[in-house]
């Protein structure tokens, strides 16, 4: 049996609006995600679908219900503790790279994700080398931009630089919010082929935000409809196979 | 001139410590304010006490922390907007040095401060001050180039510089904020310290005004460097203080009142504040035409 890497039981998050109703952004999900699966979540904008994520990393606690990591609960647990088991790459290009630090100083930081920082020298040379040979392998030009701060950096060159700094150790659970949302469709293309292809390179379980029909389309095992903040339809590889971007767009009209 | 210099470097100091929290966790750290005169307070009532110098200082710096570490509290647990956290704490310690001292000020009359130590060998006078405030300025150079450069002193940069990411990758930021703004503030207090001890008294009302030379330091460095590396803005700094300090002696020369000083200290900053962004125009006006 393949063993459970997330869980979300009864996954409930209540805003209360000063000028709104009470509601549930997020209502009753269950959902199980076992080593190995990659998700695609679709859903339209305040389907819940960020409100999912950041429940998941910690970066939003629940109002009821539990999140499990691994089969340990961490529903109490803070983001910062979360991120041992999280790699996550953001939809805005400044959100997942430090601007004034260099590439590789990112690099380093990630590398360090979830264990302890220590009063001793980074010992950045030492990983130079490493670093070089990962960049290079994107084929962007990020490997000559080793010592140059993330914030010179374009858009795309930033995104890939997330993505490797996500997976630079290996994460139990990839999140990946609409990474690709703010690249033109040629960046885009190539982010995520790069992504599918780390993904399988390394065996990743991840789950994938996109508003990209195509996308949702032809990489994933799994495809999630969010809507409401429940979970709408759900579609397992097979039938996913069957899905034409002319249907699921016609579900987003419902 | 020579006093400029000594006392450029003892300010550069306190420079150093505001560096870190108002360039790498981007704001205005008010403690300053507060920690500057207690740093002064504690150790200047140590050395009346009979306390050694030394350890006198370094008690100095230790309450300077203790200060930080507060504002720290109130502003990561407390969830204080970090400006009213500082004030708050600065305000507080005005009671605190009334404590430690019994008075508004105590001198040091007859008791042996750190710069009576090289009395002995032959420096000129004066001297003394530019040769501790270049041992100081030194050890805290090194120290802050040395944290910058550790895991976590990476951590802490990071925390400064995009803290959302910080967190996704695991760093605890609140703790790297209580980290920051006590060693910030421990090294303030040093620079009061030794700036009492250098003056002969420790005074409450020393810490007024302060944080606008510490940033007058920073800017005034950047200004005439511009883009620098992590150990070079360091020094930068240090000279940014000592020119500063001319700045101040230039207008003294001038015949102005001493009293008026603090309005001379606030137009100098305002003016560095300023200069870029006048250059800058200028620039794109250049660019386009």
């Amino acid at each position: 049996m393949t063993e459970t890497v997330l869980e979300l039981v009864n996954a409930t998050k209540t805003i209360k609006g000063e000028f709104e109703a009470t509601r549930n952004i997020l209502d009753h999900v269950n959902l199980k995600v076992k080593k190995g699966d990659f998700v695609v979540v679709l859903g339209g904008n305040g389907a819940g679908k960020s409100t999912l994520f950041n429940s998941i990393s910690g970066s939003l606690m629940l109002t009821e219900g539990h999140v499990k990591l691994n089969n340990q609960e961490v529903s109490q647990q803070k983001e910062e503790e979360r991120a041992k088991y999280i790699g996550r790459v953001f939809q805005d290009p400044k959100m997942g790279t430090a601007p004034r630090m260099t590439v590789s100083e990112n690099l380093l930081l990630a590398t360090l994700r979830g264990k302890k920082r220590l009063f001793k020298n980074r010992q950045l040379a030492q990983h130079k080398e490493k670093f070089y040979q990962l960049t290079s392998q994107i084929g962007n030009g990020l490997e000559k931009h080793l010592d140059v701060p993330t914030g010179q950096l374009s858009g795309g060159q930033r995104q890939a630089l997330s993505l490797i700094m996500a997976t630079i150790t290996i994460p139990d659970l990839l999140l990946l919010d609409e990474h690709t949302a703010a690249l033109d469709p040629k960046t885009a293309r190539s982010l995520m082929a790069l992504t599918d292809e780390r993904i399988r390179e390394k065996n990743l379980t991840c789950l994938m935000i996109t508003h990209r029909l195509e996308d949702a389309i032809t990489y994933g095992n799994r495809l999630i409809l969010l809507k409401d903040g429940k979970i709408h339809r759900e579609f397992s590889q097979k039938e996913k196979e069957q899905l034409t971007v002319g249907f699921l767009a016609e579900m987003f009209e419902e | 001139m020579i006093l400029s210099i000594g006392q450029g470097l003892l300010m550069s100091i306190l420079g150093l410590g505001i560096f870190m929290t108002y360039r790498i966790l981007n704001f205005p750290d008010m403690t300053a304010e507060g920690s500057f005169p207690l740093g002064g307070a504690v150790s200047v009532t140590a050395i009346t006490m009979g306390i050694h110098p030394v350890p006198a200082t370094v008690l100095g710096i230790l309450a300077g922390m203790l200060a930080g570490l507060a504002t720290g509290l109130l502003y990561t647990k407390g969830k204080v907007p970090v400006i009213l956290s500082g004030i708050l704490v600065m305000s507080a310690l005005q009671s605190v040095m009334l404590f430690v001292m019994k008075r508004s000020n105590l001198s040091l009359l007859n008791h042996r401060r750190l710069s009576d130590f090289l009395s002995g060998s032959g420096l000129p006078k004066n001297y003394d001050t530019i040769l501790i405030g270049l041992i100081a300025v030194a050890l805290i150079v090194l120290f802050l180039f040395f944290f910058f450069h550790t895991q976590l002193g990476q951590g802490y940069i990071a925390t400064g510089d995009n803290e959302s990411m910080a967190k996704s990758l695991g760093i605890k930021t609140d703790n790297m904020k209580l980290l920051g703004l006590s060693i910030s503030n421990g090294i303030i207090a040093l620079s009061g310290s030794l700036m009492a001890q250098y003056e002969g008294s420790a005074d409450m009302s020393k810490g007024i005004g302060v944080i606008v030379i510490g940033l007058a330091s920073i800017i005034i460095g950047e200004v005439v460097f511009g883009e620098l590396r992590l150990g070079e803005r360091l020094v930068a700094i240090v000279v940014g203080s000592i020119f500063y300090q001319l700045l101040i002696l230039g207008v003294i020369k001038l015949g102005v009142d001493t009293n008026y000083l603090k309005i001379f200290s606030s137009a100098i900053l305002a003016l560095f504040l300023i200069l870029p962004q006048i250059s800058t125009r200028k620039f794109v006006k250049k660019g386009r035409g």
